[in-house]
């Protein structure tokens, strides 16, 4: 456990070092308070523009560093030869890739964090505001959500080079998210032997969906109920553990 | 030493060159958009080209979906195979709705647990901005028009929300007018100007200057039934106003041309043939 949160720490301190997390925020603040201050037609306290287009931003914003940041660590460590003086002992491969899931998925969340924190702020600041219950849900599934982008693009990584490790990521993320809800009603509506191997892809496929909540956060659409929330958190764990798994597998197989 | 005295050199002359090219470029760009027609000003059209009218029109799209709780219209589609095949609108009841999705959800988490919590997480209810809420489109009506200034539809929307249901005449004339320095020949935008001064100003004189400027740009053309049906009932309550039956009565026989079947139409035109032509 020492080793994993050791090699976390690494990527932890990346963040800070590099870039583009400060880029992001910027960009994030001057669009909030950009939009923040536009006036349509004398209309006040006009809001979901802003929890819109923000949380969209957001959302964006951390997944794209969780994908980058992801992808970055295998990679750049076998190419740069750095990676076998870490896997002299004690340090294993599965140790290994997941203190680099770890440190991703808290680089991530971090950022993530701020970056919620800024909206919800601003968003307090004009309009009808956000549910608390709705916002503690909405920031557990960002959270569950980095996780799972996190363990799919390290293991993609395993399999392709890092460009297009992180091309695949976000070809497969906007893939279910424009897909998924037309996946979900061919499933629903099918029936017998097409039905069973129907609901074998959608087990399959990361449901990228469930995560984002921006209509609900956007529109003040009411919290979903406690068992569907614990039901997503149990999914992104399952589903992670396995993604893992098959990554270590791959690793421990990998000549380096 | 001597690269660095290279590079100098080498940005010297690059700084040199884009000071004499630069305001060739721009005379370029200016005679080339002067003769499309497209104002100088327009930022959207400089960074997106005409990818700025998709963009419009998803912002317009985007208006929709804001008074429908954000919920693509699939669900209103549903419902208006429904009203078509019974006659009356399901939609409205928003309870029916609901229960007729738990009944089929029910029927999913029999089988799979997965898709189940999908559609639970997916919103589907059915629903339509009320009261102050319906403020919520209009930004994106308003960006519809800064990235396609010829978005005609985004105009005559934006106004009506603007005008009719927010009760702000005058910002709805403003935004109107704006849509006619881009559009000049739109008979939709001088329709809507003068229902803007009809229904809310009250001030039929201008509304009657805008409904005729309508008339004189409306074609087959340019124009469906509905369209028509529309100004030429304006016109002809704003030229009931002034007391021209005649022209009423022209424009009423116009409509029934276009809607034969129309009873409130042919029992208009027996009304005002018993009235004396000009009052």
């Amino acid at each position: 456990m020492r080793q994993i949160w050791i090699l976390a720490q690494n990527t932890i301190k990346a963040l800070i070092r590099k870039k583009d997390f400060y880029v992001f925020f910027i960009m994030l603040l001057v669009l909030l308070v950009s939009l923040l201050s536009e006036n349509f037609f004398g209309a006040r306290n006009v809001s979901r523009y802003i929890k819109d287009i923000g949380f969209f931003c957001l959302w964006l914003f951390s997944f794209i560093i969780a994908v980058t940041f992801a992808s970055k660590q295998l990679p750049e460590e076998i190419d740069s030869k750095t990676i076998l003086p870490l896997l002299a002992k004690p340090v294993t491969r599965t140790h290994f890739i997941l203190g680099r899931f770890l440190g991703t998925v808290l680089a991530s969340s971090s950022a993530y964090t701020i970056f919620y924190f800024l909206y919800i702020v601003v968003t307090s600041i004009k309009g009808e505001g956000i549910a608390f219950s709705l916002v503690i849900q909405a920031y557990i599934m960002g959270i569950c959500f980095l996780s799972l982008v996190s363990a799919i693009s390290i293991l993609l990584t395993l399999y392709l080079t890092l460009s297009a490790g992180i091309t695949v990521s976000f070809v497969i993320y906007f893939a279910i998210i424009w897909f998924a809800d037309k996946l979900r009603a061919i499933v629903i509506s099918r029936t017998g032997i097409e039905s069973v191997l129907l609901n074998i892809v959608y087990y399959v496929i990361p449901h990228y969906e469930f995560y984002d909540l921006r209509v609900r956060l956007a529109h003040s659409w009411e919290a979903f109920p406690l068992w569907v929330l614990s039901g997503v958190i149990v999914y992104t764990i399952l589903y992670t553990s396995v993604v893992l798994y098959i990554s270590c597998s791959k690793l421990k197989k990998k000549f380096l | 030493m001597y690269r660095k005295g290279i590079s100098l050199i080498y940005i010297g002359s690059l700084i040199t060159l884009l000071f004499f090219l630069t305001p060739a470029i721009d005379n370029y760009r200016y005679n080339f958009f002067s003769k499309k027609g497209v104002a100088q000003e327009d930022m959207f059209y400089k960074t997106l080209g005409d990818i700025r009218k998709i963009f419009s029109d998803y912002s317009y799209i985007k208006a929709d979906l804001y008074f429908h709780g954000g919920i693509y219209k699939k669900d209103e589609k549903e419902c208006a195979k429904t009203e078509d095949a019974h006659g009356e609108d399901k939609c409205a009841d928003d309870n029916e709705h609901f229960h007729k999705k738990n009944d089929k959800l029910s029927s999913v988490s029999k089988i799979s647990i997965l898709p189940y919590i999908g559609e639970i997480i997916r919103i589907s209810k059915h629903m339509h901005l009320h009261g102050k809420e319906e403020q919520e489109i209009l930004p994106w009506l308003y960006y519809s028009t800064r990235l396609n200034p010829e978005n005609i539809d985004a105009y005559v929307t934006g106004s009506y929300w603007i005008g009719q249901r927010l009760n702000k005449p005058d910002e709805a004339i403003k935004f109107l007018r704006e849509g006619l320095i881009h559009n000049p020949g739109s008979w939709e935008i001088y329709t809507q100007l003068g229902e803007v001064y009809f229904v809310n100003k009250k001030d039929y004189k201008k509304a009657l200057f805008n409904f005729e400027k309508a008339y004189g740009l409306i074609t087959d053309k340019n124009s469906d039934k509905f369209g028509k049906r529309e100004l030429y009932s304006f016109l002809a309550a704003s030229y009931e106003n002034f007391g021209d039956i005649e022209k009423v009565l022209e424009l009423y026989r116009k409509i029934l041309a276009l809607f034969p079947q129309d009873k409130a139409v042919q029992k208009k035109i027996i009304s005002f043939q018993s009235r004396p032509l000009s009052q």
